[in-house]
């Protein structure tokens, strides 16, 4: 459970960031961009309480 | 961080609160690391940032000013506040108290408990301007004083009763909330800026294709140096990295970061409070000011300030989430500290009463946005104000026994209030403010030549205070 959260978490942070990256080279437009970090918050608060059982992590 | 560890750093447990910190609960360099990156990554570095721009900064002038200001504010952690944490253990109040005295210390937490306040007032404000753009509120402008409609004062109080309700009662949930949070606001941060940068090319009709591209944007666009914006100081080279390494001043020189350093096992570990200050007051600063750049580049007049809808243009509802958790999750440890120091004067209060109504100030203080709008000024201020006991707390740890002088003077002798450090305290902040309102110096630089003037006045003082003063065999 553990590490299926730390994966999802992770994820969703990736969700969070990479799609400004794309954006900052023009490959993904704006609203596409903004869907895509929403998405990434809504995995991120799910998963990260369950992360290692510690919210937050170290 | 395990909620215990949580608990301990915050202070929340009554434990060890009088005596040093023991072995079993000391903690490792990793705690450090997640507590202060969360605790600098705050609602107010979208306040920071945008106002380094209205202060006419050049680019090479906040990008080295922001490296060696943190960089020094981190060696100031480490080699001024953690060897004395990791030493004595103790928190600032009970070394002020064996220091100064008990009514010394119940004076100094009024002082600290208002600069609470206020500090937590302008993470409201901030927070409030996320809320404006959902209720399409007028919202204040970047030289307004005092609030500008009703609808503000409704949304401000609104947040801050909530604000101030959870700190009274619920403070460990929204602990839990902020150390949840903290990660992924850096990654918030972070795309601010890659977004901000992104908009700035198609704005200028430049490509950002390398390193080199970004540079020549930032200094020829975004940071353009030049005059400030009506009403704002302008900023150069030396007034970014003062500012950067004076912005907690309070914690690293002025010692308030002992309570939380004692529980380090060594005094390295403030090293870990470079996450804080990279994270936080780099790059978070440097995103939120290319927003505001960037808001400035498209429409010249419009000079306002305003969190809430600068993220909101640049990264949608996450950037609205993003604006309210970080000024909520940050106001809310600074209102519970506030309620801390306040209770300590009225310890027959309850402290959830003394928490709620240390919150519904800190909300009617939010509704003035000259706090937010002038925060460079107030940190400047607040670090100002709270410096002169750090210097104190240093000479009498390091130097008084060494001077043939009776540390630790208010417990060895028995009295409650030592006029040495108070007279010291005060008339450093006087003597800085004179100086600052004759235009000797700016209220900037004022805190590196008070520190000296502190310690000296501190010294000589206790000089003359103890010359009769026969410290009892086996003292301290």
């Amino acid at each position: 459970m553990a590490v299926l959260a730390r994966i999802a978490a992770l994820a969703g942070l990736a969700l969070v960031v990479v799609p400004a990256g794309l954006y900052l080279g023009a490959d993904v437009g704006k609203s596409s961009m903004q869907s895509m970090m929403l998405a990434g918050t809504v995995l991120w608060f799910i998963a990260a309480p369950f992360w290692n059982g510690r919210p937050g992590g170290d | 961080m395990s909620d215990r560890e949580s608990a301990a750093i915050q202070g929340e447990s009554a434990e060890f609160e009088r005596e040093p910190v023991p072995e079993r609960a000391r903690l490792g360099f990793r705690s450090f690391v997640g507590q202060y990156a969360g605790e600098h990554t705050a609602g107010t570095e979208l306040m920071i940032g945008p106002l380094f721009v209205a202060a006419g900064v050049g680019a090479k002038d906040l990008i080295l000013g922001l490296l060696i200001g943190n960089l020094l504010a981190v060696l100031s952690w480490t080699f001024i506040t953690a060897p004395i944490a990791t030493r004595a253990r103790l928190t600032l109040y009970y070394q002020l108290e064996k220091i100064a005295g008990r009514r010394f210390v119940v004076f100094y937490n009024a002082i600290n408990g208002i600069a609470f306040c206020f500090l937590a007032g302008s993470m409201i404000t901030v927070s409030a301007t996320a809320v404006g753009v959902w209720f399409d509120l007028p919202m204040p402008g970047l030289n307004d004083l005092y609030p500008n409609s009703a609808g503000w004062v409704v949304a401000v109080l609104a947040l801050g009763a909530v604000v101030a309700y959870v700190a009274a009662a619920g403070y460990r949930v929204v602990a839990r909330v902020a150390n949840i949070a903290a990660p992924w606001m850096v990654m918030v941060f972070v795309a601010f800026g890659l977004v901000g940068l992104r908009d700035f090319a198609d704005a200028t009709g430049t490509s950002v294709s390398s390193l080199a591209d970004a540079w020549h944007l930032a200094e020829t666009v975004i940071w353009t140096g030049g005059e400030p914006l009506p009403g704002q100081v302008k900023f150069t080279f030396w007034h970014v990295m003062v500012f950067a390494w004076f912005c907690n001043m309070a914690m690293h020189v002025g010692m308030s970061d002992l309570s939380i350093l004692r529980f380090a096992r060594k005094a390295r570990y403030g090293l870990a409070t470079a996450t804080g200050m990279y994270l936080g007051h780099f790059l978070a600063w440097i995103a939120a000011s290319i927003l505001f750049a960037l808001q400035l580049h498209r429409d010249p007049t419009h000079t306002d300030v305003l969190p809430g809808p600068m993220a909101a243009g640049a990264v949608g509802v996450v950037g609205l989430l993003c604006v309210i958790i970080a000024g909520w999750t940050t106001a809310n440890p600074t209102i519970y500290r506030a309620g801390l120091a306040f209770q300590a004067i009225v310890p027959t209060v309850s402290r959830f009463r003394v928490t709620f109504a240390t919150g519904l100030l800190c909300a009617v203080a939010g509704m003035f946005p000259a706090i937010a709008m002038k925060l460079l000024g107030f940190v400047a201020l607040y670090g100002l104000v709270l410096m002169p006991m750090g210097a104190v707390v240093f000479c009498d740890f390091w130097l008084l026994r060494r001077a043939g002088l009776q540390a630790y003077f208010a417990e060895a002798s028995g009295t409650s209030f030592n006029a040495a450090p108070a007279i010291a305290w005060v008339a450093t902040v006087v003597l800085c403010l004179a100086a600052v309102n004759a235009g000797v110096i700016s209220l900037y630089f004022a805190s590196l030549p008070g520190w000296f003037v502190a310690a000296a006045l501190y010294l000589g003082f206790s000089f003359v205070q103890q010359r009769r003063y026969r410290p009892a065999a086996g003292g301290l």
